[in-house]
Formats: C-alpha cells, sequence, structure tokens
C-alpha cells in the first residue's frame, strides 16, 4: 500500500477525487431515476458508462502498465456518460424553462436533476483536469550515474 | 529557450485536445438535437423546409391551386370590411344594464367628458396567445366625433397624455406571464384641475367612466386575497384591489365617481354613465349605489378596433342598443358559490414526482372540483330564486335582489317592446319545438329585439333519488329582429321563430341502468315541462311562477311575470329515445365516472357534497365572506395509493386492437381528393392515410405546434399555417412567410407586414345574440385567414365562463353551453366557408389558467355533458343537424379526474 501510494503523482488524487465525485453522481442518478421522478429522463446508458468509468480508473491505476492511462479512460467514459446524460434529458430543460429563465422556473426544478447536473460538471472537470496531469511518479536517476562513477565501474 | 517552447507547444496541444474533444461531443449531441427538431428550429430561421416542384400538369390553368377566394384586392380593403363587421358586432353587443333620467342617448353636439385612464388606454383584447397588436385602433374620442358629438378636449389630453399614461395606467396588456394585473388609475385630486372642474369644457354633458379590467392567457384573475401570483406590488404599482378582488371598484375608482356625483349635482354635468371596458363580469354593487349616482351603465367587453365607433353611435342614439349580457353580473362576488371551489387546491400530499408537464408550476399535483354541478351563474340565481318563491328545497331566506345585479340576458333598449302571440307547436316526426313569438316595438325608436327562448323541466323525487340535478330554466334558443320601426311605422313588429329539439327536455341521469348493463344516459322524467320566451333569464323564471306559483307563493316573487308567453307540455316519462345519439346512432353511457370524485374507484375516504337545489342551505358554499376573508370551504382531497398510480401518463402497450397501415403503395397524391366532398368515411380516405410511413406519421403528430408539417411522396400534402386566436387572427399577414400561401403574400400586399383588426371578445359577439351577423362575422374573419394564409385557426374557445375569474374568459363566449354553442357554430360556420378549419378549444374542463398544465379537475358527468361538452358537442355537430360541423379540436392541457385531457 505505501509503495502503491508512494508511486503515484498529484494526477492520480486529482482522479481520484473525479472518481469519487463519479460516484456521487451515480448514486444521484440512481436515485433520480429511481425515486426521484427521473422517468424518461434517465438512461441506463449514461449510468453504464458512469459505472465504466469508475471501474476503469479503479481497475486501471493498480496495474504499472494502465496507471498512466487510468485518468485519460476514466475521463474519457465520463464524458461520453455526460453526453448521454445531456441528450435523453434535454426536453426537461424545455419544459421547465418554457416560460423563460426565471428564478421560479429554477425552484421549481426536480431537486434529483439539479444535484445530479452538477455532480455531473464537476466531475467532468475534475476528471478532464486529472487526465491530464501525470498519474505516476517519474523514476529518479541512479546517484552513480548522476557523478559518472558507477557507469565506469 | 528551447525546452521552454517545447512546453508550452506541448500543453497548448493538451489543452487544445480537450478542447477539441469537447467541442465534438458537444457537436455530436447538439447535431442529433437538432436534427429532432429541425421542423420546429427550420420555420424559426425564416427558411422553408420543402420545395415545391412543378410537375408540368397541362390540364392546370391559373388559379387552379385558389380553392377559396376574396373579391377584396388588397389587405386595406380587407380591413376595411373586417373593421364593418367587428363594428356591426359592437353596435349588436354592447348591452345598456341600466339608463335614468334620460341620460342616454345624448343629443347632437353634447360633449362627453371621458375619466378614467382606461378611456384613453383602452382594454382591447386579452393577453396570451390571442394577444393582439394595438396599432391602428380607434380611439373612444374618434369614436365619439364621428358620432357627432364633442368631446372634452382638456380633460381628454390629460388622460391621453403619455405622462399620465405611464404613471396612472395599468401597464400593458401583454404576452403570456406578462401580464398586468394593476388596476391604477388616478384619484379625484391627482386628475388636473383645470381638466376636471372646467364647465366650459365639460358644457353639461354627460361624465363617462370607463371601468376596464384586463386579462388573459396563463393566469386567472386575484379574487379575494388570492395573491399567489402577486405581491405588494404588480408592476410596480401598489396593489389597490378591494378586499384582494380585481372585479370590484378601487379605491381611487370610487373617489373619482363619489366626486363626480358631486359635480353633477352641481350642474357641471347632465348626467354620469359607466362604460364596462372588461371581458370579466365585474361586481355591480356600484351601479345603484346612491353614493356615485349612476344614470347608465353599458357593457361592451373588448369592442375591437373599430368598436369605438358603435360606441360613439350609441352613446349618440344613431343606433339603439340590443345587447344581452352573456353572463350573471353579481352584487356581490362573494354570494357566487363557484368561489368556494375556483382556486386551485393542493392534494395533502403530492401525487408525483414526476417531471412538470409543462410551465415550472405546473398542476399535477394540484386539483379543482366543480362542487358547484350544474349551478353555474343563473343555474344557481334563478333556481334558488324559484326554489325561495315555492318555499321548498330548504332555499332559505335567499335574497335576490342583493346577489344578482343584472341577470343573464339582461340588456336595454332606448325604445320599449312587447310580446305577443307567444304559442309553441311540436311535431312529433321530427321531434322539435317550434316556438313563436311577435315583437312589437311600442316605443319611439327604431331598435332591435332578441328573445330568449328557456325551458323548465320537472325536478321530481327521481331526480332527488338519483342525484340529477334541474336548473329553474335554462336557454335552449334565442332569435333577433331586425331593426323594428317605431310604434306606427310599416315595419314596427316580426314574428320570430325558434325550432328546438326534443333532446333538449333530456337531462343525464348518471345512475339509470341501460338494458346493455351500461350505466347513465339522457333520460326524460314525466312531469310538466315550460317553455316561456322572455328578456332574460329572471324574466323567464317570473313568467314560470306567474303560470304556476299559486297567489301565496307569489307574493315572495320580486316581480310579476307574463304567464301569457308560457307554455305547458305534460310530457311522459322516456327513458331510451334520447339514449341513443341523434347524430351517430351510438348508445349514451357513462365514460366520465373517474372525473367524478364520488364515482372514482380509487378514492379512498374522499366524497363531495354537491350543491343540490334538494337543500340549498346544506349544500351551497360561499368562498369567502363579505370581507374577502377565506371560509375555507373548498373540498379538500386526500391523495390515495390509486391516484399516484393514476396520474401518470399511462404507457401504451400493443394488444390485439387491428393496427393501421403504414407505407401503402401510392395511390393518391392530397390534390386527388381536392374535388367533391368525400364523406370522411370513405374509403378513399383509408386508401390515402395508409400510404403515410410510421416516420412521417411521427413527423405530422409531433410536429404540430403551429403548422402541419408539409410531406412529400406519396401524398404531396404542402406544410400549414395554423395560428391563434379564439376570437381571430392575430399574426401579422406575411407570418412565416416562406410558408405563408396567403393572399397578402401572394400578392405582395404593400400592407403585408401588418396585423388584422383586433376582433372583439367573444363575450361581446355572444351578447348580440345574433347568429346571422355572428355567421357572416365569421365570413369576414374566415376570409381574413386567407388574406393572412392561415389553414387552420387555434379558435373558437368555447369554454365557460365559470365565473369571471378565469383568465382566458375573453377567449370564450358565456356561462351558458347553448348560447355558447350557438353562437360558436355560426361564427365557425362563417370561418370554415373560407376553407380555414377551427381548432375549438380548449377541450375539456379548462376554466382555469393557474396551474392549467396537468391540473386535475373534478367534476360529476352530468355536469361536464350539459353544461361544460355541450357546448362543444352544438360546434361539432355537422352543419346537417344543426351544428357547427367544427373540423378540429384542441384538448385542454389539464385532467379529468386524474386522466390528462389528451
Amino acid at each position: 500500500m505505501k509503495d502503491f501510494f508512494g508511486s503515484k503523482a498529484v494526477g492520480f488524487y486529482v482522479s481520484a477525487a473525479a472518481a469519487v465525485l463519479t460516484l456521487a453522481t451515480l448514486i444521484v442518478y440512481v436515485l433520480y431515476g429511481t425515486v426521484g421522478g427521473g422517468g424518461r429522463y434517465f438512461s441506463p446508458v449514461a449510468l453504464t458508462f458512469l459505472i465504466l468509468s469508475i471501474a476503469a480508473f479503479a481497475g486501471m491505476c493498480i496495474f504499472k502498465v494502465t496507471a498512466p492511462w487510468a485518468g485519460f479512460v476514466q475521463a474519457a467514459f465520463l464524458f461520453v456518460s455526460f453526453l448521454v446524460c445531456l441528450y435523453t434529458c434535454y426536453r426537461y430543460f424545455t419544459e421547465v424553462f418554457y416560460g423563460g429563465l426565471t428564478a421560479q422556473a429554477f425552484s421549481m426544478m426536480n431537486k434529483y436533476f439539479l444535484a445530479m447536473l452538477i455532480l455531473y460538471f464537476l466531475s467532468v472537470i475534475v476528471s478532464q483536469v486529472g487526465a491530464e496531469m501525470r498519474q505516476r511518479k517519474q523514476s529518479q536517476p541512479q546517484a552513480a550515474q548522476a557523478d559518472g562513477y558507477s557507469a565506469a565501474q | 529557450m528551447k525546452q521552454t517552447v517545447i512546453r508550452i507547444l506541448t500543453l497548448l496541444s493538451r489543452v487544445l485536445f480537450h478542447v477539441m474533444a469537447v467541442l465534438f461531443g458537444i457537436v455530436l449531441v447538439g447535431g442529433m438535437i437538432l436534427r429532432e427538431n429541425s421542423e420546429s428550429i427550420t420555420p424559426m430561421l425564416n427558411q422553408k423546409s420543402y420545395i415545391v416542384v412543378d410537375t408540368g400538369d397541362e390540364d392546370f390553368e391559373e388559379g387552379d391551386d385558389q380553392y377559396f377566394t376574396s373579391d377584396k384586392s388588397s389587405v386595406a380593403e380587407m380591413k376595411e370590411y373586417t373593421g364593418e363587421l367587428i363594428e356591426e358586432i359592437a353596435a349588436g353587443g354592447v348591452a345598456l344594464l341600466k339608463n335614468e333620467n334620460n341620460v342616454l342617448p345624448m343629443d347632437e353636439g353634447d360633449t362627453v367628458s371621458f375619466f378614467s385612464v382606461s378611456s384613453a388606454d383602452v382594454v382591447y383584447a386579452g393577453g396570451g396567445s390571442s394577444g393582439a397588436n394595438t396599432s391602428g385602433v380607434v380611439s373612444l374620442r374618434d369614436g365619439v366625433k364621428a358620432a357627432g358629438l364633442s368631446v372634452n378636449e382638456n380633460l381628454w389630453n390629460w388622460y391621453s397624455s403619455s405622462s399620465t399614461i405611464e404613471k396612472y395606467g395599468r401597464g400593458e396588456a401583454g404576452n403570456q406571464f406578462n401580464l398586468s394585473f394593476a388596476i391604477g388609475d388616478a384619484s379625484w385630486s391627482e386628475i388636473a384641475s383645470d381638466a376636471k372642474e372646467n364647465r366650459n369644457d365639460t358644457k353639461g354633458g354627460v361624465a363617462v367612466f370607463v371601468l376596464a379590467r384586463n386579462g388573459g392567457e396563463g393566469k386567472d384573475i386575484s379574487y379575494a386575497n388570492d395573491l399567489d401570483y402577486l405581491t405588494d406590488t404588480v408592476d410596480d404599482k401598489p396593489v389597490d384591489y378591494t378586499n384582494g378582488d380585481y372585479l370590484q371598484l378601487s379605491a381611487k375608482e370610487k373617489d373619482v365617481l363619489s366626486n363626480l356625483k358631486r359635480l353633477k349635482e352641481d350642474g357641471v354635468f347632465s348626467g354620469i354613465a359607466v362604460l364596462i371596458n372588461s371581458a370579466y363580469a365585474l361586481q355591480c354593487d356600484f351601479a345603484d349605489d346612491p353614493a356615485y349616482g349612476i344614470d347608465s351603465v353599458l357593457w361592451a367587453g373588448n369592442w375591437g378596433t373599430t368598436g369605438a365607433y358603435a360606441i360613439g353611435d350609441i352613446l349618440a342614439g344613431k343606433v339603439n342598443p340590443s345587447g344581452r349580457i352573456t353572463d350573471t353580473f353579481w352584487e356581490h362576488n362573494y354570494l357566487n358559490p363557484v368561489l368556494a371551489n375556483f382556486e386551485i387546491a393542493n392534494y395533502n400530499e403530492v401525487l408525483t414526482d414526476m417531471e412538470k408537464t409543462g410551465e415550472a408550476d405546473g398542476g399535477t399535483n394540484k386539483y379543482v372540483v366543480y362542487q358547484e354541478g350544474i349551478y353555474n351563474g343563473y343555474r344557481y340565481t334563478e333556481t334558488r330564486y324559484e326554489d325561495y318563491v315555492l318555499n321548498q328545497g330548504n332555499a332559505g331566506a335567499f335574497d335576490y335582489g342583493n346577489t344578482v345585479s343584472y341577470p343573464f340576458g339582461a340588456g336595454m333598449s332606448y325604445t320599449t317592446f312587447a310580446y305577443s302571440g307567444f304559442d309553441v307547436a311540436y311535431d312529433d316526426r321530427t321531434d322539435e319545438y317550434t316556438a313563436t313569438v311577435t315583437v312589437t316595438n311600442t316605443g319611439n325608436v327604431a331598435g332591435k329585439e332578441a328573445v330568449q327562448l328557456y325551458l323548465q323541466k320537472p325536478y321530481t323525487a327521481e331526480d332527488k333519488e338519483n342525484g340529477v340535478e334541474k336548473a329553474a330554466v335554462e336557454l335552449v334558443g334565442f332569435a333577433k329582429t331586425g331593426l323594428l320601426d317605431a310604434n306606427g311605422g310599416e315595419n314596427d313588429s316580426e314574428t320570430l321563430k325558434i325550432v328546438i329539439d326534443g333532446e333538449q327536455f333530456a337531462s343525464y341521469d348518471a345512475t339509470h341502468p341501460n338494458a346493455d348493463g351500461t350505466t347513465g344516459t339522457y333520460t326524460r322524467e314525466a312531469g310538466t315541462y315550460y317553455l316561456t320566451a322572455a328578456t332574460d333569464a329572471h324574466a323567464a323564471v317570473n313568467n314560470i311562477l306567474e303560470k304556476k306559483a299559486t297567489a301565496q307563493q307569489k307574493e315572495r316573487m320580486d316581480q310579476p311575470g307574463d304567464a301569457g308567453l308560457v307554455k305547458g307540455f305534460d310530457l311522459a316519462a322516456d327513458y331510451t329515445k334520447y339514449a341513443v345519439s341523434s347524430v351517430t346512432g351510438n348508445p349514451v353511457y357513462n365514460q366520465f365516472s373517474n372525473a367524478d370524485l364520488n364515482l372514482y374507484a380509487g378514492k379512498g375516504g374522499n366524497s363531495v357534497k354537491y350543491i343540490s337545489r334538494s337543500d340549498w342551505e346544506g349544500t351551497v358554499k360561499y368562498g369567502t365572506d363579505a370581507s374577502g376573508a377565506d371560509l375555507g370551504n373548498e373540498v379538500k382531497i386526500t391523495a390515495t395509493p390509486q391516484m399516484k398510480s393514476d396520474v401518470a401518463i399511462p404507457t401504451i402497450s400493443p394488444d390485439s386492437t387491428p393496427y393501421p397501415l403504414y407505407g401503402e403503395a401510392p395511390v393518391y397524391s392530397l390534390v386527388d381528393l381536392r374535388l367533391d366532398e368525400i364523406p370522411y368515411d370513405d374509403e378513399m380516405w383509408e386508401i390515402f392515410l395508409d400510404q403515410l410511413s410510421w416516420d412521417d406519421t411521427v413527423r405530422l403528430l409531433s410536429a404540430g405546434q403551429r403548422k402541419t408539417l408539409a410531406i412529400s411522396d406519396p401524398i404531396n400534402k404542402p406544410e400549414t399555417i395554423d395560428h391563434n386566436g379564439a376570437t381571430g387572427p392575430v399574426k401579422e399577414y406575411n407570418n412565416n412567410e416562406e410558408n405563408n400561401y396567403g393572399l397578402a403574400v401572394k400578392n405582395n400586399d404593400p400592407d403585408k407586414g401588418t396585423t388584422p383588426n383586433i376582433y372583439p371578445c367573444n363575450g361581446l359577439v355572444a351578447s348580440t345574440f345574433d347568429a346571422a351577423l355572428v355567421e357572416e362575422f365569421g365570413k369576414a374573419m374566415g376570409e381574413d385567414c386567407l388574406w393572412a394564409g392561415y389553414n387552420g385557426l387555434y379558435g373558437t374557445g368555447v369554454n365557460i365562463h365559470r365565473s369571471g375569474y378565469g383568465g382566458r374568459a375573453f377567449e370564450y363566449y358565456s356561462e351558458d353551453p347553448v348560447l355558447s354553442g350557438e353562437i360558436a357554430a355560426a361564427e365557425v360556420r362563417g370561418i370554415q366557408s373560407y376553407g380555414v378549419y377551427c381548432y375549438m378549444k380548449h377541450c375539456v374542463l379548462n376554466e382555469l389558467e393557474n396551474n392549467r398544465e396537468g391540473l386535475c379537475v373534478w367534476a360529476n358527468e352530468q355536469t361536464i355533458r350539459e353544461v361544460y361538452l355541450r357546448a362543444f358537442e352544438i360546434v361539432l355537430k355537422p352543419v346537417e343537424n344543426g351544428g357547427g360541423g367544427a373540423w378540429n379540436v384542441m384538448t385542454g392541457f389539464n385532467r379529468l379526474g386524474l386522466e390528462w385531457n389528451g
């Protein structure tokens, strides 16, 4: 465990934060689709990609070979999930804001939907940032190579 | 340096990669969304979604594609013609409700002093989808001057100045969601002193106070502290309602009127007239209030672009008023029992968390109960009055005079009329009753008279047992004379004939067991039925009481009736003749049990005690007391698990019903069906429709707002424009120009960018009680639609004035369904004669605007059929069956019970 975390760069932790946000998004999305009145605005496909995003990150960050790409793959799945979610639920916006972008309309929005949307945005942004950051620390060169003696020996 | 540049470029490329990836995703999804909604987006961008290809038909001649023609040569000429019809409607529809001391008519040259900001800022139309452009309207000043009267110019200039209107006006009628409900106006001290009391300006003429109220789509009118949509200010103006009621005089209005009385007593004015500019029935306790000394009251609704000319003519006596009001005008609004359950209520817990079905303030978790049943308007006031006179039904100390200012159908004239020779003949071959009555002008001025025919059905023991309610009188027909000469003239009398169907004698019994095992149908109970010709609903009841009441009972009547205008019929019971539709031949049985809270299977412990004439005191509830305090009498509904289940929009699952055919081999284009009237059930239509592909059918049904889509092969149907509104066309003549085949665009008319004239509110159309005039009016409207390129009109509106507070009352005709239906039928016959199809709206039980989307409306079947669907029934019946023959219907947003109208 010490070696595991010891080898991780800042990017890993950013992507891990994104994964936590994604997990929160997933939970709220499931609630929205079950008890939150999501109805036809809930997409199982979007949910699947959310799960894939978390699973991909969790799986890939374990192995040295795949770890550098964990954040990127996580961000990619999450982004696809987000697009599918937007496509599924854009009509909800047209219904709620039929009368214009009013404070009253905002206040009447489905609370699960609003929370899900906010979490989605945060997850996507954080995952995109994490994807660009190094996931593993770079290996340090040996001290002998630094002073030129070990090569000669 | 090099490393730095490389790092920067690497960073930039990474950022660019992410940006491009995000953009790619947005474009991908956005493209899909745009493609799905292309049918709506294309016209918004003023683009054409199709092209017309000339296939080179050798037989085609120029004009072949113009199925309906106009004899007008320009938009200007068309507007001139509709302007004439609007003026005629106003002339025939304005109702004179009070006229004392010979104040009206005025003499030529007399001066009119217009008071209230509304005199210069008239409400010409309601807001929302029927909202109209007021450019080109004729002002009251111009209308009055055209009639040969003078105007107090000083006063007019003050009221009409932009500073006055801005400061004291109510604000613009505006569009949906932006209505102004401020009353505003200037108090007496705020009116410029040199304008209001200068005898040189007033010249001893008449002070005309214009009393205006606004309304429109999307919001109901405030009643009794119902300020859900209002705060302490409305459009930055303080809310100045009396008792929270928009339809009562405000303090400023009272202030001005009381000062006008003072000036009248000082001889500054010869009289005071109130001109009501409102499609919503105002509380009329002010009319006889000695504090205001009002001599005359004219109701004119929203009179349209040129209606001011008619008002001027009426004030000047060039036109004798002949309109009759189409609603009961209450002395005190709080005495209207409808208001106990007029406002929206919440279930004790939400029925569903499902998304709002439309506007943010959707009505899915809200309801209203029509607890009054059939007893809306005069059906309540006149029935309870009769029972008070006859001392039955626990009527209590019902004070008619303190309840009703002006009854349904009321209206005076500058002359007098006498009815004689009333008779009714029955034809058992056609099951029709033909009533005839001779109307004679007994006065000194020519005028027209609207005769109203009312029916009384016996309220029997069986009715009480089965919960069937019957009003003391119901309007069943009407007719209007031509212009009758003054008494002694060559044409000073006319015999009118009114034909009614025998089925009007039946009532709906929702408990009746039918032979085929179903329940509920129209029945006629045994008893004495009365028909009477009368000047209004109250006169009708008094006529009948005069005939049947005892001497002792007659002592309780407030005025004598005329038994000579009553004909009685002793009829046997009949439970089968009217159990079958006279139009379709289909059996009639209960269809709306689920909308009746007492019959709905999932009601749980909920129930409604409907108003019943068997127990007035026990069933009549009022919404507020005299001070406006809420009595909390609305029906409370406790949500049940089945309600939560039933409120959801059902998922349609395939069943064994034969599926329509799609995509069949091409046989007909639409143009092949244009020649000769092909019955709707002809096989050609089946073959034609079977050609449509599934996808085209879906497109047609899902992209139908304000148009129907163009469908190419094989049916070759062009795109159509269907537009608002309930009172007539409102959009510019070149609206949606790319797809507009109207004459204005076709001829590139210089006025094609203008809007049609503003048509009067439907209440004013109905108050003419003149079906022939209305049909001509409808033709003018249909021809106007031809110029505007309308293929379909989102109108007319045949919901019922359930009270004066329904937001869209200006789009509807009356509290009475027969008047509404017959007038609408006449108008629709006229409109459709020009090939414009009418969407009768909003079907059904859409009497409220607040939370209309998904609102649960509960009512019993008799009420739905006899009151709220009756107007639709009349206007949709084929023309050969005496109906309007309307081709289309628009559903309401609301639910019947828990089931969505759509």
